[in-house]
C-alpha cells in the first residue's frame, strides 16, 4: 500500500457539467488541450492556486504503485 | 502523507482512495470514497464520482456568494505526532502509508490502555446493517429497504440528506457519520428528501450494528484467534444451562498453525462459554468478537470449555499479525465503552 495524494482546483467540466471559461494558458492543476488532468502535489500550491483561480480543490489520497 | 493535517482530513485510513473536494479556506464539501471488505472499491463509481462533483460544485457557489455558513476548522495533527509512527517510518526516511496512520495510533492506544476497540477497531459500520440498500449511481437514493430502516418508516425513492443533523451528499460522508456515531446508541437521527419533502426519521439500531470485518485491517491490534466459531441460540443456551444474553459460541473451525504455535487446545465441537471468567458481554453474542474486543493479541487468556458436556477450563493465547508491531505491555487491556 503506497501512500499518495494529489489535489487539483477542479477542472472536471465534461463530468461535472460546469462550464468553464477558455483560458489563455494551462494553469496548475487545470485540464491540458489533451483532456488530461495535471495533478498537483504540494497541498501549498494548490491552495495559492485554488484562491488565485476561484476553484474549489479536488483531493486524492491513493494507496497505488 | 507526513505534513498532512490529520485532523482536517480526518477519514478512515484503510481505504485505498479517499477524496475530499473543498475550498481555499479548507471548507470540506464533501468526502468521496467508503469500502467493504468485499472491495476497496465497491462503494465507488464514475456515476457517483460525478454527482459528488455536482453537488460540490454546488457548495462552493454557495460559498463564493458568502452562503456557506462558516465550520470550524478541527484542531490540526499531523503523523510525527504519533511517536511510534515517526520513530518507525517517518524518522527513517519511510513513506507514511495511510493505513500505518490507524495501524500506530490504535497500538499506541491499546499499550495506553486507552483503546476504544469497539469503534477504533471496527471502524466504518456499514449502513446496510439498517436495511437499506441504497443505488449509489443515484446518490444516496433508496433502492430497497427491509429491517429497522423500513420498520422506522423509509421507503424507496428517499434520499438520505442528513446523519444525525449533519448533511451527507456522498456515500463517503454517510459512512463518516454513521463512522462517528457512538456505539452504545440504540436509535439514529436520519433526514431524507422524500419527493421535494424534507422528513426527519429515528431508525433503531440493531444490535451489534458497529460490527465490520476486519480482514483488510489485519495490521491493527485485532488479536488472532485462530478460530471459527458459531453463536448458539437461545434455546442451546438455556438447555445447557448458560445464560441466554452469554456470548457461549461452539467451534467449528480450528486453524492447523493453532495447533504448531501451541496457543490452544481446542477441538471442533467445544462450546466456549466464558473468558476469564466473564460469560455476558454488554457488546456481543459472539466469543469471537468479545476476545477481539477484550484481550491483549498476543495475551493468554482461560476459556471456560464445555466439552462433551464437561466444564472445563482451558489457556488460550492469541496471536498478532504484524511485525511492526509495538512491544506488548501486559496488563494494557482496552475498554470496550464506546
Amino acid at each position: 500500500m503506497h501512500p499518495a495524494f494529489a489535489l487539483i482546483p477542479f477542472a472536471l467540466a465534461t463530468t461535472a457539467g460546469l462550464e468553464t471559461s477558455a483560458q489563455p494558458a494551462p494553469q496548475p492543476g487545470a485540464g491540458g488541450d489533451d483532456g488530461m488532468v495535471e495533478w498537483l502535489d504540494d497541498y501549498d500550491l494548490a491552495l495559492a492556486e485554488a484562491r488565485r483561480s476561484g476553484r474549489p480543490i479536488f483531493l486524492e489520497f491513493r494507496c497505488s504503485p | 502523507m507526513d505534513g498532512i493535517d490529520l485532523g482536517l482530513f480526518d477519514y478512515d485510513r484503510h481505504n485505498t482512495l479517499y477524496y475530499f473536494a473543498l475550498n481555499a479556506d479548507e471548507q470540506i464539501y464533501f468526502r468521496y470514497g467508503g469500502r467493504t471488505a468485499e472491495s476497496p472499491t465497491s462503494r465507488l463509481s464514475l456515476e457517483s464520482l460525478e454527482i459528488a462533483l455536482s453537488r460540490g460544485l454546488e457548495q462552493h457557489r454557495l460559498y463564493q456568494q458568502g452562503a456557506l455558513p462558516a465550520s470550524p476548522r478541527p484542531e490540526p495533527y499531523f503523523p510525527d505526532q504519533i511517536p511510534s509512527l515517526r520513530a518507525k517510518v517517518i524518522d527513517g526516511g519511510r513513506c507514511v502509508e495511510c493505513h500505518l496512520i490507524a495501524d500506530y495510533e490504535l497500538q499506541e492506544r491499546e499499550l495506553a490502555g486507552s483503546a476504544v476497540r469497539v469503534r477504533q477497531m471496527y471502524r466504518s459500520p456499514d449502513i446496510a446493517v439498517l436495511g437499506l440498500t441504497l443505488d449509489l449511481s443515484r446518490g444516496l437514493r433508496v433502492a430497497e429497504v427491509e429491517g429497522a430502516a423500513a420498520e422506522g418508516g423509509i421507503l424507496p425513492g428517499d434520499v438520505l440528506t442528513e446523519l444525525e443533523g449533519t448533511k451527507v451528499l456522498t456515500f463517503g460522508d454517510l459512512q463518516y457519520r454513521f463512522d462517528k456515531v457512538e456505539r452504545d446508541r440504540t436509535a439514529i437521527r436520519l433526514g431524507i428528501d422524500r419527493a421535494g419533502t424534507a422528513v426527519a426519521l429515528e431508525i433503531d439500531l440493531p444490535r451489534e450494528w458497529w460490527a465490520t470485518d476486519l480482514f483488510f485491517r489485519y495490521w491493527t491490534i485485532e488479536p488472532q484467534l485462530y478460530f471459527s466459531s458459531k453463536r448458539l441460540d437461545g434455546e442451546t443456551k438455556r438447555r445447557l444451562g448458560l445464560p441466554p444474553e452469554g456470548f457461549a459460541c461452539e467451534i467449528t473451525f480450528i486453524e492447523p498453525r493453532a495447533r504448531a504455535l501451541d496457543h490452544q487446545q481446542l477441538e471442533t465441537g467445544d462450546i466456549i462459554y466464558a473468558v476469564n471468567g466473564v460469560e455476558i458481554s454488554p457488546w456481543t453474542t459472539s466469543c469471537e468478537r468479545h476476545l477481539k474486543l477484550e484481550t491483549v493479541a498476543g495475551a493468554a487468556s482461560t476459556l471456560g470449555v464445555l466439552r462433551q458436556g464437561e466444564r472445563v477450563e482451558m489457556p488460550l493465547r492469541s496471536g498478532r499479525q504484524n511485525f511492526r508491531k509495538l512491544a506488548t505491555k501486559p496488563g494494557a487491556l482496552s475498554g470496550a465503552a464506546r
